[in-house]
């Protein structure tokens, strides 16, 4: 499983046609964005006139400045990272919590609980969002940051993550914890969690994205312009006049992506772990 | 002071459906400030016994007791007991001087520079002083295995409990830690009960030795007590190495008879054999055949040596008597040839016996022998 | 009891539109996360890398403020 790959070890045509095949991926992905940009630059005449130009003469940020002005696009930024803030740390507490008393806990039912969270992978949340949405009605939750945060930070993705991770840790732990004079939540506090700090952030991760690029729930609960998060601003956006003006939407697309690039390449480690992580494949 | 006594300890894993006795009606009465190895195959409750102590199981049955006051109603942290983990439990994203501090910052009230001065103490005991702001990670199996020892030692207990503490470490390493431990336990003088499976840390190590099997105390005593005066076959063969050998002799008359030797037992060895006994096994430990017999006496059993290994300064020797293997441990000089027959003789003063059915020795040994106070 | 139905539903519609001006829900939100991870950057030595996250603790009491004194905008009506 450690075994390295060694790229010197290879014959030079191996280490060519490696490369060609990692460059044309890296294009192929990169490519959109590129386009996107270079799109969101141009002014809105050019973009499906003909000639088509790839690179405009007369690059402009109009796009940018009238989709800004003309929707609530802060707003949606910020209704964005209250939600993703909430949802992370509240799911990292709950599902590390979960996660210890279901890999470590000794209780009665301990193990039909575990089923139960097994059984809600089986369920796509897409076939019980109407119920759902009805449910919210009755809390008053509907237009709400928690009835959209609720839903991601229940999935019990993150609950089988923790439990698996911490089953990984040797019992010894905790005992050597526990002869030590601390309490379960010491333990907890002390232990578990700086331990499972990898899959922690692996976690933090996903349920970021999951909440960063949901578009389907908040659709559903939210119908005020003011609650929208980014991903719902922009999907309403685009479908709204007969005309779709494309630089905005492209623009409005990368100001969208941003932030997950950036975060991506921020804790770029961490998330190779993660990924590893949850294809079983300890690092 | 303080001397840990067990008795009649007893633990059943399981439901009603099925039930595992780790532990079967264990007692044991260790003195203050003795070393005490408990030995045993894997699965023979030594460890169960050991977390019982500890407080990590509750016993179903049974007492401990230290210094006189049961420990089944106190918390593990309030028994004054201090274990180490056979995978050492080193907290990975604490320092050395964390993990060794831990204890004493989760279980007692004292001042940081109180616990700043025992853990320093304790890691100049151990000599690991530069490196208690290093990680586990960074650190040698040796190392991670004396700050484990330190995290024991700052909390000054009563009793020390080491699971397989060495067992994680290469041949090397464990012969020379296997002195340092003793020389450690020796400078504390801490009541220290230590966990193995492997026979030569435990005659080596150890006070006294109590061998269990499966969930049952075999034998509790010095170790050359186990070895020359074993309880019955199970401790005769899990002592010593190469493992004693075991004959299955019909007796009649004074002739112990496998179906291919027969050996005529002289009066001292007859003295041993209860009347009306008609089976029973012999033992011989490898070292104690004779190589130089003179062919011609009472009593010599001619071999074909199948296997020769020279160790050195004593040569291993495979042989059979009939369908059972014999190991002989010759420290005889002379090279013997693979596929050469020799004469061999069991002097019937180093010879065991037992009874078949039970296992039982049938030398009745006189406790209070010279052996007894060899340590 | 009444009284306690009341302040938790006052609570819970927090976030709503109606109230949102200033942001409420945010309020609570990053508040919430950002002594949380004050607290833990505190109280916690095992964990490493602790001065990042106490600095996030407190980027988050600002967002808070952030989202508290958010500028009013008119919304378009279309949306």
């Amino acid at each position: 499983m450690a075994a390295r790959f060694n790229l010197e070890s290879l014959p030079s045509w191996r280490i060519v046609a490696i490369h060609v095949i990692l460059m044309t991926a890296a294009i192929l992905a990169i490519a959109p964005f590129v386009y996107a940009f270079l799109t969101s630059i141009k002014p809105s005449p050019e973009i499906l006139g003909a000639p088509l130009q790839p690179i405009t003469p007369n690059p402009t940020i109009e796009h940018y400045i009238t989709f800004w002005t003309e929707h609530p696009f802060d707003r949606w930024v910020l209704n964005s990272l209250i939600l993703t803030t909430g949802a992370v740390f509240a799911s990292l507490l709950l599902d590390s919590l979960a996660g210890f008393a279901l890999a470590k806990g000794e209780f009665r039912g301990r193990y039909g609980i575990f089923l139960l969270v097994i059984g809600t992978f089986i369920i796509p949340p897409q076939a019980i969002m109407v119920p759902l949405f009805v449910q919210m009605g009755w809390i008053g939750w509907q237009n709400t940051y928690w009835g959209i945060m609720i839903l991601i930070i229940s999935a019990p993705f993150g609950v089988f993550l923790m439990r698996q991770f911490y089953l990984s840790i040797s019992d010894s732990y905790l005992e050597a914890a526990r002869m030590a004079g601390a309490n379960t939540f010491q333990i907890y506090f002390k232990i578990i969690l700086p331990m499972g700090k990898s899959a922690l952030a692996a976690l933090a991760i996903f349920k970021f994205i999951f909440m960063w690029g949901a578009f389907l729930w908040p659709l559903i609960i939210v119908d005020s312009g003011a609650m929208f998060p980014i991903p719902v601003g922009l999907g309403l956006f685009e479908g709204q006049y007969g005309d779709t003006p494309w630089g905005q939407v492209l623009a409005a697309s990368l100001l969208t992506a941003a932030p997950v690039l950036v975060a991506y390449i921020l804790a770029q480690e961490a998330f190779m772990k993660g990924i590893a992580l949850q294809g079983g494949v300890k690092g | 002071m303080a001397e840990l006594e067990i008795t009649n300890l007893r633990k059943v894993f399981g439901d009603e459906d099925e039930t595992i006795v780790a532990v079967d009606d264990l007692s044991l009465d260790i003195e203050d400030g003795e070393f005490v190895i408990l030995v045993g195959p894997s699965g023979c409750g030594k460890s169960t016994t050991l977390r019982c102590i500890a407080g990590l199981e509750e016993p179903t049955s049974g007492d401990v007791r230290l210094a006189g006051q049961s420990l089944l109603d106190k918390r593990p942290s309030n028994r004054d007991i201090a274990m180490v983990f056979q995978n050492y439990a080193l907290y990975p994203h604490m320092t050395a001087f964390g993990n060794m501090a831990f204890s004493l910052e989760m279980g007692t009230d004292l001042p940081r520079d109180e616990i700043r001065r025992r853990v320093e103490d304790a890691a100049e005991l151990l000599e690991i002083s530069e490196l208690l702001e290093q990680r586990p990670g960074e650190l040698s199996g040796g190392q991670q295995q004396r700050v484990a020892l330190g995290r024991a030692i700052v909390r000054e207990p009563e009793v020390f409990l080491l699971d397989e503490p060495l067992s994680n470490l290469d041949a090397k390493l464990r012969s020379s830690m296997r002195a340092e431990l003793q020389e450690l336990q020796n400078q504390l003088g801490v009541t220290t009960i230590y966990v193995t499976h492997d026979q030569t840390e435990a005659m080596t190590m150890g006070d006294r030795i109590a061998i269990l099997n499966q969930g049952k105390l075999q034998q509790f005593g010095t170790p050359l007590e186990c070895y020359h005066e074993p309880n019955n076959q199970f401790v005769a063969g899990f002592i010593g190495s190469p493992s004693m050998n075991f004959l299955e002799m019909a007796y009649t008359d004074g002739v112990l008879d496998n179906g291919h030797v027969q050996y005529h037992a002289p009066q001292s060895l007859l003295d041993h054999i209860p009347p009306n006994t008609s089976n029973l096994v012999v033992g011989i430990r490898p070292e104690h055949i004779e190589t130089n017999a003179d062919p011609g006496d009472q009593n010599v059993i001619n071999v074909v040596i199948e296997v020769v290994e020279p160790m050195g300064d004593r040569t291993i020797l495979y042989t059979s008597i009939g369908e059972e293997p014999i190991i002989i441990s010759s420290a005889e000089e002379e090279i013997i040839e693979e596929g050469s027959e020799i004469p061999i003789h069991f002097p019937p003063d180093k010879m065991h016996l037992f009874d078949r059915t039970s296992g039982e020795s049938l030398r009745a040994y006189e406790r209070a022998s010279p052996l007894a106070e060899v340590k | 009891m009444t009284a306690a139905v009341l302040v938790a539903a006052y609570l819970l519609s927090l976030g709503e539109q109606g109230h949102n001006e200033p942001i409420l829900g945010g309020v609570i939100t990053f508040t919430a996360v950002g002594l949380g991870l004050i607290w833990i950057s505190y109280v916690n030595r095992e964990f490493t890398g602790m001065s990042k996250v106490r600095i996030l603790g407190f980027m988050m009491l600002v967002m808070a403020v952030v989202s508290y004194l958010w500028p009013h905008r008119p919304w378009p009506t279309a949306v």
